[in-house]
């Protein structure tokens, strides 16, 4: 424990009790940390896979003392934690970040691929503060679909697929944003790639529905310390700032939709 | 009154809390967002002739009693990237260092050409404790020396260097700095050391050798401080472990004309400088000290 009653910022070691197979290469993996637990929607945790990496993950479900993960395997550190076992060591830190405000009785939820992790908790608890919640979920193709029928538990949900091997074919954005415009929602909560999250916001911005989105960016420290993941031009961070940001924040992000780093920093367009 | 401006090395600051290299340095918007926060001048991360992406990931844990170990290994955008970027940006509110490294004498100079128009200053960092190659500059007085004169060579902005902790006598180094022409030194650069793991039965740093910094360090950065400033006539600027003004007051009485402040920020966020520089404020009112280079003239033997 540190002095200000946080863990510390190092991982701690978790043993994975479940491991589903979601789609072709994502895992929804189950684990029991106290801290984690008390994760609120949006926020995110750096996992640590022995030896290979730490990456950025959302939780993605609490469930009494279970805390869920989805993982898509893209690279090794990725891959090695979709194919643990039962039993298997790894580590997590945090919950960091700020997440979600729950807020509105009508709400929409929009995924786009395995930005759909969050989104599963924040129904949930949406759910559970009484909001009509409607949701949204689109991927490439129906192997990218994940946690589909747990989100359905919690929220009306609608698929759309880019090449039509589930739900319509289309793209969520697409869907989304005639949705947004043709009919009021007290707000709009989405994750995925930046390209659908910008279209959102601009579609939000328009019918003065408040937005709140969930940004992806090269995490190092997660903590507010070492400035990787920041947004130009006011500097905010996705760790510590964020990782969810309201469309009025992102109006000023001219990052936003545009620009990331790499782990050197360089700054390149999406 | 007490007047908080001060100039060290020729640099002028409205106070003396500085941003420490590596936090929050890696694009000219943070570095702005720390000046607004109420910083008297930031070091960027440290920078070289080509971009590097460190090491990957873990490279940073906290240890007990509010320290870091960290092993980024360097990354950085480059000089060039970073200076580009920063044009966005001119002009800065308070002074901006830009730091600096290289393998070689020959890389820091070439470094601080490019830089040079775009920054006030240049903090050469010889002492990386993950990275082989780099740490071992700093512990060699002639390299320092070399990497210093090279540097003034192709500048005339002020050249501090950030001196290791992690050698035999630091004063040594500090002389071959002070000796090459550098305008100031800065103590400390991080404490070698590791993150082992005895469950996960492995280093969690990927590096694997690290560097500590933030609370733990604070009397180490003391004693560097205390035997550079009574041995060398170029100011101190005092940094390690510093997070509150009481540990700002202390570096001063140590010798330090400045201070700078990084880890700490994990643990009161960007608000740490204005509240360090408050306090700072309050003392000097309260013991009618007129400036902070009084406090600093009444350090202790």
């Amino acid at each position: 424990m540190s002095s200000s009653g946080r863990p510390l910022d190092r991982p701690r070691p978790v043993k994975v009790i479940k491991n589903v197979l979601e789609g072709k290469a994502i895992s929804s993996i189950e684990f029991l940390d106290p801290y984690v637990a008390r994760a609120s929607p949006g926020q995110f945790l750096m996992v640590y896979v022995p030896g290979l990496d730490e990456l950025p993950l959302a939780v993605s479900d609490v469930d009494g003392d279970v805390s869920t993960i989805l993982v898509k395997a893209v690279g090794e550190g990725t891959r090695a934690l979709c194919e643990m076992r039962v039993g298997d060591l790894f580590g997590v830190r945090g919950p960091y970040g700020h997440g979600f405000e729950l807020a509105g009785a009508k709400d929409m939820l929009v995924g786009g691929g395995v930005g759909v992790a969050p989104l599963l908790l924040l129904a949930k608890r949406l759910k559970g503060i009484g909001s009509e919640v409607r949701a949204i979920v689109g991927a490439s193709t129906r192997d990218d679909l994940a946690i589909v029928d747990a989100l359905a538990a919690h929220s009306t949900v609608e698929v759309v697929t880019e090449d039509g091997s589930a739900g319509e074919r289309g793209l969520a954005s697409d869907k989304a944003t005639s949705r947004i415009l043709g009919e009021r929602f007290d707000r709009v909560y989405a994750c995925g790639p930046e390209a659908m999250l910008a279209k959102l916001v601009n579609a939000c911005a328009r019918v003065q529905v408040p937005i709140q989105v969930s940004l992806e960016r090269w995490i190092k420290c997660g903590t507010g310390l070492c400035g990787s993941c920041v947004l130009d031009p006011l500097g905010l961070l996705v760790c510590s700032d964020g990782p969810v940001f309201s469309g009025d924040q992102l109006r000023q992000v001219t990052d936003f939709g545009r620009f990331y780093r790499r782990a050197s920093g360089i700054k390149v367009p999406f | 009154m007490g007047n908080m401006a001060i100039t060290v090395g020729g640099l002028n600051f409205r106070n003396p809390v500085l941003l420490a290299s590596g936090i929050l340095g890696v694009s000219p918007s943070s570095l702005l967002r720390v000046a607004r926060s109420g910083a008297g001048g930031v070091v960027t991360k440290s920078l070289s002739l080509e971009p590097r992406e460190g090491f990957p990931n873990p490279v940073v844990i906290e240890v007990e009693g509010g320290g870091f170990v960290n092993a980024v290994g360097l990354s950085n955008p480059g000089v060039g990237n970073f200076r580009d970027e920063l044009r966005n940006y001119a002009p800065f509110p308070v002074p901006l260092i830009g730091s600096i490294f290289g393998y070689r004498p020959e890389e820091y100079a070439r470094a601080a050409s490019v830089l040079s128009d775009s920054v006030d200053g240049f903090e050469l960092n010889v002492s990386c404790p993950s990275v082989t190659g780099i740490d071992e500059i700093g512990g060699n007085p002639e390299l320092v020396g070399d990497v210093v004169r090279s540097v003034k060579e192709v500048t005339r902005k002020p050249v501090f260097v950030k001196l290791s902790p992690n050698v035999q006598d630091i004063v040594v180094i500090g002389a071959a700095a002070q000796g090459a022409g550098a305008n100031g030194v800065v103590a400390i650069n991080t404490v070698s050391a590791m993150a082992i793991d005895g469950v996960f039965g492995r280093h969690i740093l990927t590096a694997p050798k690290g560097g500590l910094s933030g609370r733990p360090i604070k009397a180490i950065a003391l004693r560097c401080v205390h035997e550079l400033s009574k041995a060398l006539a170029i100011p101190v600027i005092g940094c390690g472990g510093i997070s509150s003004w009481q540990d700002a007051v202390d570096m001063f009485a140590s010798g330090a004309s400045a201070v700078q402040i990084g880890s700490a920020i994990r643990y009161l966020g960007l608000r740490a400088f204005g509240d360090v520089a408050d306090g700072i404020r309050r003392y000097l009112d309260e013991h009618g000290y007129r400036s902070v280079s009084d406090l600093m003239e009444a350090s202790v033997h």
